[in-house]
């Protein structure tokens, strides 16, 4: 996704915006994060300078035609130039959906019902709509929502956006009568996403990674594993070409053995790109969840060591200390264990986003009364 | 879309700090206020990009 932020075709849009990149580790945003809420990363907002409301909001990855559109209707809508009540009330959703998403919810549906005949964001509506009752956890009505819509969608990336969160609804809940349902409506869709040119890696990503999960929850564990083999094939034929690819593919590989497999498989992969990203903390966490994985419990422990070493920010430094601790459990070494996860705490309560912070906190303090 | 709530998995693409872009898009890091100020006297939406290094 960054590499879209820095494609030539957006240069036109270079003195239309104030251009502001906000971290989830650096403490100076915590005010930002507190006010706006932000539940996945990346997640994208424009906001108007006048009275700091959001003009449009869209949590997850975005085509460069999807990112254009957001620009545009963010512009739109904070000179609020060319609106009508539909466009309003899309971005009165947009405004709510990070921090009441049950508000927004009630806007796209507003958004849908206001909608003239041939309005040009229809389909980002539907999109929304299915994605806040899949941030508001109406885990059926999100995933029936997105299959009865993205039937009738036009094959574009929206298209692949609400087949996407469908199947995160589904993945998110037990099996049922009613997801078994909506799976058997969904799983040709996504399979046809598959096939589109439009549908962007991370939505590829996040197909198989929920396919995957849902077989596993129907015992199917075969489909599992071709689903994993095709994901993965995937990701072995492409070459990066940045440090930020590569750390994109290796965080695909890790959420495919997650999802079902030998961690062993992506080994060879993740010490490569450790090597290769001598300053990435991030790359040697990686590799250190997978060797924890593989219960090779001493490589865990110097893999987090070389993370620590490499400057990790207070949620780093809280991940990489909880992984040493599972590890040095695991070998019996418990007072060590101990320390590493009181060094995880005090990191874990230096974490900018609250979220992070709190579910982080409460983590480590259940260790530690282990 | 990758939730925060899978914390143990490395979640986003990872960034170092951002290059000259092609786009010739001037980006502010880490500084909301600094942002606002100059959004207000420019009169400018601002776009903003939460990312997480992990």
């Amino acid at each position: 996704m960054r590499d879209l932020l820095d494609h030539s075709d957006l240069a036109g849009y270079a003195g239309q915006f104030v251009w502001l990149e906000i971290s989830y580790d650096a403490p100076e945003n915590r005010a930002f994060l507190t006010k706006y809420g932000a539940e996945a990363t990346p997640t994208f907002f424009v906001i108007a300078p006048q009275d700091e409301q959001v003009t449009a909001m869209q949590p997850g990855a975005m085509s460069l035609d999807q990112l254009k559109q957001f620009l545009d209707r963010g512009a739109s809508g904070a000179y609020a130039r060319n609106q009508t009540p539909a466009d309003a009330a899309l971005m009165r959703g947009d405004n709510l959906r990070a921090q009441q998403p049950a508000d927004a919810v009630t806007a796209y549906r507003e958004a849908l019902r206001l909608a003239p005949t041939n309005w040009p964001r229809r389909q980002l509506a539907e999109t929304s709509f299915v994605e806040a009752l899949q941030d508001n956890s109406q885990w059926q009505q999100c995933a029936e929502t997105s299959a009865s819509e993205a039937a009738h969608m036009t094959r574009d990336d929206l298209f692949a956006s609400a087949v996407v969160a469908g199947l995160w609804c589904l993945a998110s809940t037990d099996r049922s009568p009613w997801s078994d349902a909506a799976l058997q409506k969904l799983q040709p869709l996504a399979e046809e996403a598959l096939t589109l040119p439009a549908t962007v890696r991370d939505h590829r990503d996040e197909i198989y990674r929920t396919l995957m999960k849902l077989s596993v929850a129907r015992n199917d564990n075969a489909a599992a594993a071709k689903f994993g083999d095709r994901w993965l094939a995937e990701l072995d034929a492409i070459k990066p070409d940045s440090d930020e690819q590569r750390s994109a593919l290796d965080i695909a590989r890790v959420e495919n053995v997650q999802a079902f497999g030998k961690p062993e498989r992506i080994l060879p992969e993740l010490k490569t790109s450790e090597l290769a990203m001598p300053n990435n903390y991030i790359a040697s966490l990686r590799l250190a969840q997978m060797e924890l994985a593989a219960k090779h419990f001493d490589d865990t422990v110097a893999a987090c060591d070389r993370g620590l070493a490499r400057a990790p920010g207070a949620n780093g430094r809280a991940w990489l200390l909880q992984i040493k601790a599972r590890a040095l459990r695991e070998e019996g070494k418990t007072p060590e264990a101990r320390r590493a996860l009181q060094a995880a705490l005090q990191a874990a309560q230096e974490i900018p986003n609250q979220g992070s912070r709190e579910m982080n906190v409460d983590s480590i303090k259940k260790a530690l009364q282990q | 879309m990758r939730k925060l709530a899978m914390w143990m998995v490395p979640l986003a693409l990872v960034a170092a700090a951002l290059p000259a872009s092609a786009a010739g898009l001037s980006w502010i890091k880490d500084n909301y206020p600094k942002a606002l100020a100059e959004a207000k006297q420019r009169n400018l939406p601002m776009f903003v990009e939460v990312w997480a290094p992990w």
